[in-house]
């Protein structure tokens, strides 16, 4: 049983973005092209109301090329045989339904669970969505009372700046009160919420009071145990080489990303941003009446809110069960505030790099950790097909081989993560060279002083941060190609004492 | 190093006792204790130290150090003592605690006892640690007419909340994490001593510190000192912060990376060598090493023990 709160009212608000279908029947009775003209219109317009994001710039991108597709079809349909026009209309008309589709993914509901008292949550929020992010109430040891607001924000940012469809955020608010038996219960209810629930990413936090206002240390974390997520990947060597699987995993998994230190004025903006997004307003302007808000306790029974329209990038309309209200982040969360958002457009690019969209820079605001997490996926995403991408994004890191001298001198985060994505990619690299000469992937061979230069580059990793397990396991792998049974059963010897130790 | 040298001196302080006590004995008397009264974290002998003998609540023996610390005590074994009985010599000083040291006498067989004795300064004996690993944060000097009440514990709070949630990153084990507790008492007259107090109250690292009137009214420029128990430092690791608002319940949370860095590197030298556990010392040093801009010799050389140990070593090429 997960219970977040000990001895006080547990409540969680649940946002997501549930996935929807728009079954679009595709009939048609003459060779015309107006029905598909129509459509596309509407997913354009559609479109044009979602929020400026990835998402929609991807719609966009898709809508443009099939508009020119359908000029140029309708400008040659007198001149084409009929049966090639049929079968351009039936394909432009399957991508228009699949752009329609894509589009109902977008739409947004929002949902608020309260946890019951009694028995804690048992059942997976939001199991279908494909993206399930939490957001925890920080850790406010010097009651500063911010830890509800920065979730509250933080968890919005998320839900209506997302690039992906099939994303869900839950914030857990409140319950974080700490033990005052442990500092580390906070910590502890944190990690058993996020494995229990199965999110593919947490932000969580602390707060504590500095000279002059508060610093608010914000972090990300994956599961430690996500083997088959988006944050692993595995090369397989050719039968020839021996068949063995390396692994590469996300490292570091857990990072600080964001220390935002915050004046007196900041945080009154913060409360402030907090209560003006909490309100739904008649219309979308800042100075409409208030028709409810998202944080009282008719809004944590359960009911579905879902996001019904959108203006100007900026203001979201919902539909709280009947009543629609409009509400807006971007528009309320200025200064200090905005700076804090980037910790949440951080985690949505995290997200969208998962995806296969493409890296976006990382803010100043944020910290190294984070550009190194970051510059990590874009390599992990490159493995599989542009690996040489993937080596020049690890050997900054693994090497320093930055043009920063102070970077040069600096420790990696993450240990032997880099150095073992160096080490992989740089196998998988020459796997795809061979590969070019000997079609027959299982009879490919590697040259083995190749082999032999990485497996000691990354034998050198494993000294410096012993208790990876992926790296003493990929060497076990490396060494048995090369025929070097002394190493390749110590490495063996030393994965799995790690991992009696992990259990 | 000091090992032959601390056993020499013992050797010599042994001799001299166990003459001493072969001497001219009081007629009265029946059995004889000696030994050498010093201070626990200095190791300095402590002068003029009140011994006495108790048995079932009388006094039956009572002595003073002598300028070398040595003392001897002559008593008398009460008539129909059992056979092997259990007396007490405390030990008083001006300045430490009162120590009581139990030892067995048997009358037929009452040979000189040697008893060394080391006094913790008053209020530091309540400092022992009872963690591993451990922080003791000590004494901030205050400027001349100030006074910071509780500002060892609020440091060390601070401290607790930051390093303890860096350590989340590498998942830090609980039973792992350090505890960080505060001793105003443990006051280092001058700061190289606050590796003698880390090792004299079994913590990982000893931090203290130093405060100065800053620019504004309530600014203050704190220096902090970082010791560890296993000379990891040869002198302490000093980082100076500047406009600290020492009257906020967080005081200290502006404390530099280096400092941090300096705690976290005593904890993982702690790991290494009391836990004999080099991979999670190696983690820990992973969290310090994000906090500097440019890694610290002490960590280089720390990592560089640690390899020597790492069954992973194993995994580098042979050397021809």
């Amino acid at each position: 049983m997960i219970r977040f709160g000990a001895g006080c009212r547990r409540m969680l608000l649940a946002l997501a973005l549930l996935s929807a279908t728009a079954g679009v029947a595709l009939a048609f009775q003459e060779v015309s092209l107006d029905r598909e003209f129509r459509q596309l219109r509407d997913i354009q317009r559609r479109v044009e109301n979602l929020p400026a994001y990835q998402v929609a710039e991807e719609l966009k991108r898709q809508i443009s090329a099939l508009q020119e597709r359908l000029d140029m079809l309708a400008g040659q349909r007198f001149s084409m045989p009929l049966n090639m026009i049929e079968r351009e209309r039936e394909s432009l008309a399957s991508e228009i339904y699949a752009l329609q589709r894509q589009l109902g993914d977008a739409q947004k509901a929002i949902v608020n669970f309260r946890e019951a008292i009694s028995g804690g949550q048992r059942e997976r929020f939001f199991p279908n969505a494909r993206h399930r992010v939490a957001t925890f109430t920080f850790d406010d040891p010097h009651a500063t009372e911010l830890g509800d607001p920065i979730s509250f924000l933080l968890s919005k940012k998320l839900l209506f700046s997302t690039r992906v469809t099939s994303f869900a955020v839950v914030n857990y608010r409140q319950g974080a009160d700490r033990d005052p038996s442990s500092n580390l219960a906070y910590f502890d209810r944190v990690d058993a919420v996020t494995k229990d629930q199965k999110f593919s990413l947490a932000i969580w936090g602390r707060l504590s009071r500095i000279e002059r206002g508060v610093r608010i240390d914000s972090f990300l974390q994956v599961p430690g145990d996500a083997d088959k997520s988006p944050y692993v990947r595995t090369v397989r060597l050719p039968v020839a080489m021996g068949g063995g699987t390396l692994t590469v995993r996300l490292k570091p998994d857990r990072i600080l990303l964001q220390s935002l230190d915050v004046d007196p004025d900041g945080i009154s903006l913060l409360r402030t941003a907090a209560k003006q997004v909490a309100m739904l307003r008649a219309s979308p302007a800042a100075d409409a009446p208030v028709i409810g808000r998202l944080d009282d306790d008719s809004y944590r029974s359960g009911t579905i809110h879902s996001i019904v329209g959108f203006q100007r990038s900026d203001w979201i309309q919902l539909d709280t069960g009947g009543r629609r209200g409009w509400t807006s982040i971007d528009q309320f969360c200025t200064g200090a505030c905005r700076a804090l958002l980037d910790v949440a457009s951080f985690v949505n690019d995290v997200v969208a790099l998962t995806s296969r969209s493409p890296a976006r820079p990382v803010s100043k605001n944020l910290t190294r950790e984070a550009e190194a997490m970051s510059e990590q996926l874009a390599a992990l995403s490159s493995l599989s097909n542009n690996p040489n991408r993937a080596v020049e994004l690890a050997e900054h890191w693994a090497l320093g081989s930055s043009p920063d001298v102070t970077a040069r001198n600096r420790t990696a985060p993450g240990g032997a993560g880099f150095a073992n994505l160096l080490a992989v990619a740089r196998v998988k690299a020459e796997l795809m060279r061979v590969n070019a000469l000997e079609p027959n992937f299982e009879r490919i061979r590697v040259g083995r002083r190749a082999i032999e230069r990485i497996a000691n580059e990354l034998a050198e990793a494993s000294v410096a941060d012993p208790s990876d397990v992926d790296v003493v396991e990929n060497l076990a792998v490396l060494f048995g190609y090369l025929g070097d049974d002394r190493r390749r059963g110590l490495a063996l010897e030393i994965a799995a004492n790690l991992k009696s130790k992990a259990r | 190093m000091a090992a032959p040298r601390l056993i020499c001196q013992f050797a010599s302080a042994f001799a001299i006792v166990c003459c001493w006590l072969s001497g001219v004995t009081p007629g009265a008397a029946d059995s004889a204790i000696g030994g050498k009264v010093t201070d626990r974290i200095t190791q300095q002998p402590i002068v003029g130290a009140d011994v006495q003998i108790e048995y079932s609540g009388q006094i039956v023996g009572a002595g003073t150090s002598e300028p070398n610390g040595v003392y001897r005590v002559f008593f008398a074994i009460p008539p129909g003592a059992p056979a092997n009985l259990t007396m007490t010599a405390s030990f008083r000083s001006e300045g430490y605690a009162v120590t009581k040291s139990p030892f067995q006498v048997s009358p037929g067989n009452a040979g000189p006892i040697v008893r060394d004795i080391a006094l913790f300064p008053t209020g530091v004996a309540n400092c022992l640690s009872q963690r591993s690993p451990a922080v003791i944060v000590g004494h901030f000097l205050p400027p001349l007419g100030r006074d910071f009440a509780d500002l060892s514990a609020r440091i060390a709070r601070t401290l607790e909340y930051a390093l303890n949630t860096r350590l989340q990153t590498v998942r830090l084990i609980l039973k792992l994490q350090p505890s960080f507790e505060p001793c105003d008492a443990a006051n280092p007259r001058i700061p190289v001593l606050g590796a003698k107090f880390a090792k004299a109250l079994g913590a990982d690292a000893f931090v203290s510190g130093e405060i100065a009137p800053g620019d504004g009214s309530s600014d203050f420029t704190v220096s902090v000192f970082v010791s560890d128990a296993y000379d990891l430092f040869s002198t302490p690791a000093t980082a100076s912060n500047r406009s600290i608002d020492l009257s906020s319940p967080s005081a200290g949370a502006s404390i530099t990376g280096e400092t941090h860095a300096a705690v976290l590197a005593s904890i993982a030298a702690g790991l290494a060598n009391k836990k004999n556990d080099c991979r999670t010392a190696m983690d820990v040093l992973l969290v310090a090493e994000q906090l500097v801009e440019v890694t610290p010799a002490y960590i280089t050389r720390l990592r560089e023990t640690c390899n020597s140990r790492n069954p992973n070593a194993g995994l580098r090429r042979a050397t021809p």
